[in-house]
């Protein structure tokens, strides 16, 4: 699947993976989950976000993907997903 | 509808007065943090989202108090300064109610975690209302217990939006509805009092004060804590798949197994379409059948006793037992959400779930239907019966549609809605089974509780919030004029 797709899909799921977070669950704020970050991804890759440098950091802030990565009910791995689009933000951010 | 460019940033003072409050560190006032917690799972909202539009609008910022004095100081200061509030779980409510409408404080309430006290006497758990569903029931497990309350998005929610929005969890049947297992709450009242409704297995005072809250969605005070019944973990479970001839046969025996006495902890009827599609894996003689999932739990003697009294109750019926692979591929995928790939594609995807009395069903569910593809001819319905009593059931439809411009796929989900909405209430149904109201739904909550009802409600709201400060333009009451929505304008 192209990474936009796992993007997308991981963008209007409900998160069902948060469960993996066990006792850091309530320190973790809702813009680090997985869901979150795909959907930040999605909106900034097809333009209807402006890639700033503060949505490329929290971009890569992955910790709380990789935690739930084992919890993934699609068995995605989103972490390798914003990895992968990330040069194409980068260079989105350049070009303003 | 408002596109995703933010609007200015929250004022300093108000950041830092908030600050004092929870710490820096809890108070999101960056635009990446308002466009994430401006959403719930509602599919309205998603549709939008995907369009490159918020679901409504900007909140002004997060925080996110770690205890309930904090909470209470919050709800102290957003009441003197006139500013509205969102409570917030987990976000996973499917109608609006977390979403912002712009302007609001959102008070993410995860970090209220954890089981305060398990009593194991009166088999009770005390617990903090941000904690997640599944991490919840993972800990009574260890315990020996169950909570009984096992929705589908356990654990994408939280016990204070079990309770908010009067959900509804797979074992309904046996250990009832979220509001049949409260039996005390905390609650931050909007100027900053804790009311303490005392936890009681039964009382006569007066009118439910616990009842105000459970199923007010945030517009009447944040839930902090509740006390909710537990039960012990069961002994014993059989699990059941069998299949009938006709729809009308599996309701009947299903009204028949509930008003015998039997309490299954699951019972899932499907119509044609949703057996279609879980029927695959058995012989072709079966995949015509309507087929139905059961499980009795508890000891061992009463299970097998259930069990077999279902088993000749079902025969009676027409119906017989089938191999048990449907009833496995359910529960393998019992906490997952269908609907993100559908989403991700650009269809109109929306689940309506409504409680219909007996005597209505089975011919409600082919009005309800008939409703809905009166409007959308071709679109996809399929629907199942899953939270069951002796006096009625909820009939859960989910329905597609295909993609289409935003503007022309919204106006055709909000007019089959409104038709099957009718629709149920003139078959003498309630509007919403366990989603609870939301935005979406808050235009049909006269038609449901009347003029005089709904006044009732309103007038209570009035009396503890009325500066009108929390979660405003939800559950169908009227918000402050500087407050609207797109949904009812
Ligand atoms: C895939 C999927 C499956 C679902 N399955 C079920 C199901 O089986 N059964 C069911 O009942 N529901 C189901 N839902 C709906 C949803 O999960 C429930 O309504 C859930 O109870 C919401 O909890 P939450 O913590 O996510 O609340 P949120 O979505 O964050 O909030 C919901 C509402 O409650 C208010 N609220 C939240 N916490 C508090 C609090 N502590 N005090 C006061 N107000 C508060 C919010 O302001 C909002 O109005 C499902 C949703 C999805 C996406
Ligand atoms: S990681 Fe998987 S389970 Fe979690 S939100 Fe994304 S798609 Fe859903």
């Amino acid at each position: 699947m192209a990474e936009q797709d796992i993007l997308a899909i991981c963008a209007f799921c409900p998160a069902p993976c948060r469960s993996a977070l066990g006792e850091v669950h309530g320190a973790t704020t809702e813009t680090r989950q997985p869901s979150a970050l795909a959907l930040v991804a999605r909106s900034a890759l097809g333009g209807r976000m402006p890639v700033t440098a503060d949505i490329l950091a929290r971009l890569g802030d992955l910790d709380t993907v990789r935690t739930c990565q084992s919890a993934c009910s699609y068995g995605l791995d989103i972490a390798a997903a914003l990895e992968a689009v990330r040069p194409r933000l980068e260079a989105m951010i350049d070009a303003r | 509808m408002t596109e995703i460019a933010p609007p200015s940033a929250p004022p300093e003072d108000l950041v830092r007065r908030l600050a004092r409050i929870v710490g820096a560190g809890n108070v999101l006032s960056s635009d990446l943090d308002r466009f994430v917690y401006a959403r719930d799972r509602a599919p309205f909202g998603t549709y939008r989202l995907r369009e490159g539009h918020l679901p409504e609008g900007w909140p002004c910022v997060v925080v996110r108090p770690a205890d309930v004095s904090e909470v209470a100081d919050v709800l102290r200061l957003a009441c003197e300064a006139g500013i509205p509030v969102v409570p917030y779980g987990a976000g996973s409510g499917v109608l609006g109610g977390a979403a912002s409408l712009g302007g609001e404080i959102v008070i993410d309430l995860k970090r209220l975690s954890g089981i305060i006290e398990i009593d194991r006497v009166d088999h009770t758990a005390n617990v903090c209302a941000g904690m997640n569903g599944a991490l919840f029931e993972a800990e009574l497990r260890r315990a020996g217990f169950t909570c009984g309350h096992l929705p589908q998005s356990l654990a994408m929610s939280t016990v204070g939006g079990w309770v908010a929005c009067r959900g509804a969890g797979q074992a309904s049947s046996r250990y009832g509805k979220i509001e049949d297992m409260v039996l005390g709450l905390e609650v931050v009242l909007p100027d900053g009092r804790l009311l303490d409704i005392r936890p009681q297995s039964r009382r006569s005072t007066g009118p439910d004060l616990a009842g105000i809250f459970v199923g007010s969605e945030g517009t009447m005070g944040i839930i902090v804590s509740a006390t909710l019944r537990i039960w012990p973990v069961p002994a014993a479970r059989r699990n059941l798949a069998v299949g009938f001839a006709s729809l009308e046969g599996g309701l009947e025996c299903l009204r028949a197994i509930m008003q015998a006495g039997l309490r299954p902890a699951v019972v899932r009827l499907y119509d044609a379409v949703e057996s279609a599609a879980r029927t695959q894996s058995l012989d072709a003689a079966d995949r015509d059948l309507f087929l139905c999932l059961l499980s009795f739990e508890g000891p061992e003697r009463i299970v097998a006793a259930e069990e077999a009294e279902a088993l000749e109750m079902i025969g009676c019926a027409g119906g017989r037992r089938l191999a048990d692979a449907p009833f496995h591929e359910w529960e393998a995928v019992r906490y997952q959400s269908y609907s993100p790939q559908h989403q991700a594609a650009g269809r109109f995807m929306d689940t309506i779930e409504v409680t219909l009395p007996w005597h209505a069903l089975p011919q409600g569910y082919g009005r309800l239907r008939a409703a809905a593809q009166r409007v959308a001819p071709g679109a996809h319905f399929g629907a199942h019966w899953s939270h069951v009593y002796p006096d009625g059931a909820c009939q859960y439809m989910t329905l597609r549609l295909d993609p289409a411009p935003l503007a022309e796929g919204e106006a055709l989900h909000r007019s089959v809605w409104d038709a099957v909405e009718r629709e149920c209430v003139a078959l003498g149904g309630a509007i919403a089974h366990h989603h609870g109201i939301g935005l979406l739904r808050g235009r049909w909550m006269e038609l449901e509780h009347g003029a005089a009802g709904l006044d009732v409600i309103a007038a209570v709201k009035r009396t503890i919030d009325p500066r009108g400060i929390m979660n405003p333009g939800k559950l169908g009451l009227p918000a402050a004029a500087t407050v609207r929505n797109s949904i009812d304008g």
